[in-house]
């Protein structure tokens, strides 16, 4: 469930992404606590710095070398991180509802199959959710592989994940719906290459599709 | 009062909030716009290198620049009018006048997404 | 008995005021309207949810001490952890810095009591009657268990059929009359009623703070008073502003709930940074640096603050530069936070600090409100954000901004002013020994928290595996939790031995320079026996002996005039003296009025909406009653005030502290006005389901007769206080007269539109527009009110050339009915006609 122990490519720039800000913030916040400590230690040591040097310095300069470096960079890996639209990317349906995930497999072979609380992706290939939901606001979450997207009736979202390597991998509901939210977990599998069209000739088909796509962007 | 000074006396107190209500106005726009666009394709619409939806975010965006620009210019001449009388809206001018540099680097920096390539969702 | 020479006898001059101040004992309390007295309530009770909503919180650590704990099951931890958050948003956190200010504002700027004493008053037992709503539910099993956050549709009637969520809807928009009553008295006060020569660029920085915050609530609360009214509206008559299916939005509520909830976390955190200000300097024995830095970097933070909330929206699926924008802005927050940062260090650098109890408090903020800003920014960062949103590191988060940002100083406050509020010193201090006990358990529970939601933990679920490899860091969690409950304990058993056992304190203990230390300790009910001319930001180094040449009457209103409540009103600017504010005796009509508002809003929880319109005209009425017998007969023109100067009484001049409450009101009122109409605009682009299904058909007889109505009113109002019409009683009557009729027409001409509108449960553009029309007509109804109200008021004798402050009043409110009635049939008779093309 670790997003540290990232298994894909988005869950890894983010993780990247968390390193970087982590140890810029311990530096910060070390080098704000000893300029805190100095002055009670020895008192009056600040005294010949004019006001200006503080507020300029500190309050201007400081953040401004941090932090724009740290947007631009932050936009640039997020732009990477959005779907891209390419057509050729399998694209699966998600559907949730109090307290199930529904997964509907439109590239598959012939006509759309369907699986419960189970999702089956082929390693090493990007895949686009689709994701709604039937009643309440969820949140679809494997951590070890990407951010979280909520799932809004009325709405649909898209995620594109990946997964590097084939296993079993967590997913929960991040958005609090209700009495059993805890229980709402579902797994995604991701299988070999040479498994992945046999396992989705296994599943059932769909049944035709109970929420209507609305319209309306995501 | 003088003739820069027209108006009501409390009215460099107003200019205190009058930089950051353009910035929050260009932000309201920008924010409005955007989704607007994207609801009614303006993004797919190209004119020259871009699309149609981000020039007109840019159109907006330097719009409110210039006003800024120009609360700036109202606040400086103000200021300096009052701190010869050593009068104490002076102090609000002053204030007025570093709000409106502060809410024009706001605007700068919020401009920054402008330059994100994904402007609407696939 | 007028007597306004300056009164040379302390002993005199204190029994007289005294008398007139002071509060009856007994049941006479309940009449208490004096700021003092009701800002220790408000403190004193918001303590008291304190401790109901860290005991909530004992339970939440004690349940996730373990894996697979069945000590609470999931019905009762949704409950738990949502009035863990609603406790302490709403009744701990703001009305203890609404109370702190009531207290200390008038002190501070050398008043004698609040702009509008009663209505403090009436705010309070608002917060109390509404609080203790949600209290009671809790109690019953009946407590709202949707979040904090109240997400729609969860919270909607189909998956929250009970009551608890309606405990929710009712119980927080009861307290945020409070709220708003809150703001508009700060701004009055802070705006008018400042000694003389206290110009806004002297003015204590903690004023400056508090002026601000005024303002963002008077712009933040509206939004979830809409929100709250519509999520009501539909749970109970199912109109379907949230529901998808029907043109509705989820979305909406989002964004109605973060456009305040996020200016929220600000308008918590700056009444604390104006204790940092107020305090740092004491210590560190030197006035702060940047007084303007910091002004203007105030100002910044509260609209930027207004920039951000869709941050906690960022995985709702906006599009990319969409989200940039907000990440921007949250990422701005930075600069105007780092400033006051900064200043405040320099201003301990550049002094001689000393270490004492509330310092010690003081950098216990710096510490944990240091990390929560690096977090902060972090979760400003979109991709980071995607990860960790809803897990524990956001409550770790959110826990070290609000703990480090707020509790940190108010803590510190109360060690720093407890010998204002009771003239006694400490003892023994158990203070040292409470701090260390809550800093240490306080990182303990939180730090590693952040670990936890990185390691995938999401918030909200009531227990979780021994597989997860979370077990032991919530062990750690709830072991210092406990920790920081024990130094909770401790710091309250201090301060119940300081108040009732320790020494006498001497006057000013911490050497401050700010003028509430000017007064006896405790304060008098009246603050100061004469009101004080400050020159400079620091009143106390001026004049050594400033405090006890006021108590000699040696300032202004030295004395007792006809036994009437007086303090002084400025300009706002220059602080210029204006006007002698009049200010009303102890009185039990607040509590009535309170009592009254009590029954609308428990006859709409309850659904016995006759007890609730009963309710709803019984509270107008009461609010009528506050003013009769109240104002002048007579024109006074100016009165001595002391120092040989003179000033008119503040119902003879343009800018009287109760005109400012209506002009306020009405940005209030505007800004709810406006989220309703976003909210339509914004499912009309947004929402799925649209074009909806017949559009509404608005009568042009009934909008002529709208139109005539409100521009009749307009009119007839702006006549009624032009100085030639104001001077004959039977012209000003007579244009009231037409006021009140422009009104009554546009009243009916609203019913007519609103009767037009075809099923609004079936579509939520019909909702809306049903909605819209209500808001107007409620407004042109009271418009009626308002213009009949000035009629009476004219007989009885209040009114004349000089004294037309109640018809101004009125006449800003017919202005602006006219104005949202326009809004109103713009938009009634153009979004079809823009559908429909």
């Amino acid at each position: 469930m670790s997003t540290l122990d990232t298994a894909g490519p988005a869950a890894a720039s983010i993780a990247t992404l968390w390193w970087v800000m982590l140890i810029g913030a311990t530096l910060i916040f070390l080098f704000v606590m000893a300029l805190l400590a100095l002055v009670f230690i020895r008192p009056g040591i600040g005294r010949g710095t004019p006001a200006s040097w503080w507020l300029v310095g500190g309050g201007l300069a400081f953040p401004a070398v941090v932090l724009t470096p740290l947007l631009i960079y932050a936009l640039w890996a997020g732009e990477r991180l959005f779907p891209t639209g390419d057509p050729a990317v399998a694209q699966v349906d998600v559907v949730a509802r109090q307290w199930e995930w529904n997964f509907t497999y439109r590239n598959a072979a012939g006509a759309p199959v369907q699986s419960s609380n189970t999702l089956h992706i082929q390693a090493g290939q990007p895949v686009q959710l689709n994701i709604t939901s039937a009643d309440v606001i969820h949140s679809f979450w494997v951590p070890r592989l990407a951010g979280k997207i909520d799932a809004i009736p009325g709405h649909v979202t898209v995620l594109q994940l990946k997964a590097d390597a084939p296993g079993l991998y967590r997913g929960i509901c991040a958005e609090f719906c209700g009495t059993a939210h805890l229980e709402m977990q579902f797994a995604l599998q991701a299988h070999a290459a040479e498994d992945f069209n046999a396992v989705l000739g296994g599943l059932p088909p769909a049944a035709a599709p109970d929420v209507n796509a609305p319209r309306g962007r995501p | 009062m003088n003739g820069i000074m027209t108006g009501s006396r409390n009215q460099a107190f107003l200019f205190m909030a009058l930089g950051f209500t353009v910035w929050a106005l260009a932000f309201s726009v920008l924010y409005g716009v955007q989704g607007t666009g994207c609801e009614l394709g303006w993004h797919r619409q190209p004119i020259g290198p871009l699309s149609l939806l981000r020039w007109l975010l840019i159109l907006i965006w330097a719009a409110h620049m210039a006003v800024l620009g120009w609360v700036y210019w109202r606040c400086r001449s103000a200021l300096a009018v009052t701190a010869a009388k050593a009068m104490p809206e002076a102090f609000l001018w002053r204030a007025s006048m570093a709000l409106s540099i502060t809410a024009a680097a706001a605007t700068v920096w919020i401009g920054l997404a402008l330059l994100v390539p994904s402007i609407c969702v696939v | 008995m007028t007597d306004t020479t300056a009164a040379t006898d302390p002993i005199r001059l204190h029994k007289q005021l005294h008398r007139i101040w002071r509060t009856p004992p007994g049941f006479g309390r309940l009449s208490a309207v004096n700021h003092t007295i009701v800002g220790r309530r408000f403190i004193i009770t918001a303590f008291v949810f304190f401790g109901i909503g860290g005991i909530l919180a004992m339970l939440i650590r004690a349940q996730l001490a373990t894996p697979r704990s069945a000590f609470l099951g999931p019905e009762i931890y949704n409950q738990v952890f949502t009035m863990h958050g609603t406790v302490m948003m709403f009744l701990f956190a703001i009305p203890l810095f609404e109370g702190l200010a009531m207290y200390l504002l008038p002190k501070m700027l050398g008043a004698r009591d609040m702009a509008f004493p009663r209505l403090s008053a009436y705010g309070y037992w608002c917060y109390l009657f509404g609080g203790s709503i949600l209290i009671i539910g809790l109690v019953l099993g009946l407590a709202p268990d949707g979040g904090w956050f109240m997400y729609t549709p969860l919270s909607s009637r189909t998956y929250t059929p009970g009551i608890n969520a309606d405990i929710w809807l009712i119980g927080i928009t009861f307290v945020e009359i409070s709220a708003l009553a809150a703001a508009i008295e700060i701004i009055a006060t802070i705006f008018k009623t400042r000694a003389p020569g206290m110009s806004l660029d002297k003015m204590p920085l903690f004023a400056w703070y508090m002026l601000v915050t005024a303002f963002m609530m008077l712009f933040g609360f509206p939004p979830l008073i809409v929100g709250s009214i519509l999520l009501e509206i539909e749970r109970a008559f199912d109109l379907p502003f949230f529901d998808p299916a029907r043109g509705g939005d989820p979305l909406l509520w989002q964004h109605l709930f973060w456009l305040f909830g996020h200016p929220e976390v600000y308008i918590i955190f700056l009444p604390a940074a104006g204790v940092m200000s107020t305090l740092l300097p004491v210590f560190a024995r030197r006035e702060i640096i940047g007084y303007i830095w910091i002004v203007v970097s105030i100002v910044a933070m509260a609209f930027l603050s207004f920039g951000l909330w869709v941050h906690h929206m960022f995985t709702v699926g906006i599009p990319h530069l969409a989200l940039a924008f907000f990440s921007a802005a949250s990422t701005a927050v930075a600069f105007p936070t780092a400033v006051q940062f900064f200043a405040w260090i320099g201003t301990l650098a550049t002094g001689r600090p000393q270490l004492k109890l509330p310092m010690l408090f003081l950098l216990g903020f710096f510490f944990v409100f240091a990390m929560g800003g690096l977090t902060g920014v972090m979760l400003a960062i979109v991709p980071f954000n995607w990860q960790v949103h809803d897990t524990h590191f956001v409550v770790a988060h959110l826990h070290y901004v609000l703990v480090g940002g707020f509790i940190f100083p108010m803590l510190a406050a109360a060690y720093y002013w407890l010998p204002h509020f009771t003239g006694r010193a400490p003892r023994l201090s158990l203070g040292i020994t409470a701090f260390w006990l809550i800093f240490i358990g306080f990182n303990l529970t939180f730090l590693i928290m952040h670990l936890t939601g990185l390691l995938g933990m999401p918030r909200r679920i009531y227990t979780y595996d021994d597989a997860a490899g979370w077990e032991w860091l919530n062990l750690v969690s709830s072991i210092g939790s406990f920790v920081m409950a024990i130094g909770f304990a401790l710091f309250t058993v201090d301060i119940v031995l300081q108040v009732t056992m320790g020494k006498r304190a001497r006057r000013n203990p911490w050497g401050a320079k700010t003028l509430e230390w000017a007064t006896a300790m405790p304060p008098p009910a009246y603050n100061f026996a004469s009101l004080p001319s400050v020159t400079s930001r620091t009143p106390l180094t001026d004049a050594r002996g400033i405090a006890v040449d006021l108590a000699r009457g040696q300032g202004y209103l030295g004395f007792v005039r006809e036994g009437r409540l007086e303090t002084l009103g400025v300009e706002i600017t220059s602080g210029r003296l204006e006007q002698v504010i009049r200010l009303p005796n102890s009185t039990h009509i607040p509590l009535y009025t309170a009592l009254v508002t009590a029954v609308f809003f428990v006859g709409v929880l309850l659904k016995f909406y006759l007890v609730a319109v009963i309710g709803f005209v019984a509270t107008i009425a009461m609010l009528l009653m506050w003013t009769r017998g109240w104002g002048d007969r007579a024109d006074r023109g100016l009165m001595p005030v002391g120092q040989g100067e003179e000033a008119p009484p503040h119902t003879e001049v343009t800018g009287a502290p109760s005109n400012w409450a209506m002009t306020l009101a009405l940005f209030a009122n505007g800004t709810a006005y406006a989220s309703l109409a976003f909210g339509m605009l914004f499912l009309w682009v947004v929402a799925p389901n649209w074009p909806p299904p017949v559009l509404l058909d608005p009568g042009l007889l009934a909008s002529a007769l709208a139109v005539a109505g409100l521009a009749a009113a307009a009119f007839a109002a702006m006549r009624s206080v032009a100085p030639a019409v104001l001077a004959k009683a039977p012209q000003r009557e007579l244009w009231l007269a037409v006021a009140a009729a422009g009104n009554g027409a546009a009243l009916a001409g609203f019913i007519m539109l609103m009767m037009a509108v075809p099923d609004p449960t079936r579509h939520a553009y019909l909702a809306a527009t049903f909605v819209l029309l209500a808001y107007v007509a409620l407004h042109a109804a009271l418009g009626v009110v308002f213009a009949g109200y000035g009629i009476v008021r004219s007989r009885a004798g209040y009114v004349s050339a000089m004294r037309s402050l109640d018809l101004r009043i009125g006449a800003q409110w017919h202005r602006y009915t006219a104005g949202i009635g326009l809004i109103a049939l713009l938009l009634i008779h153009g979004l079809p006609r823009v559908m429909g093309s």
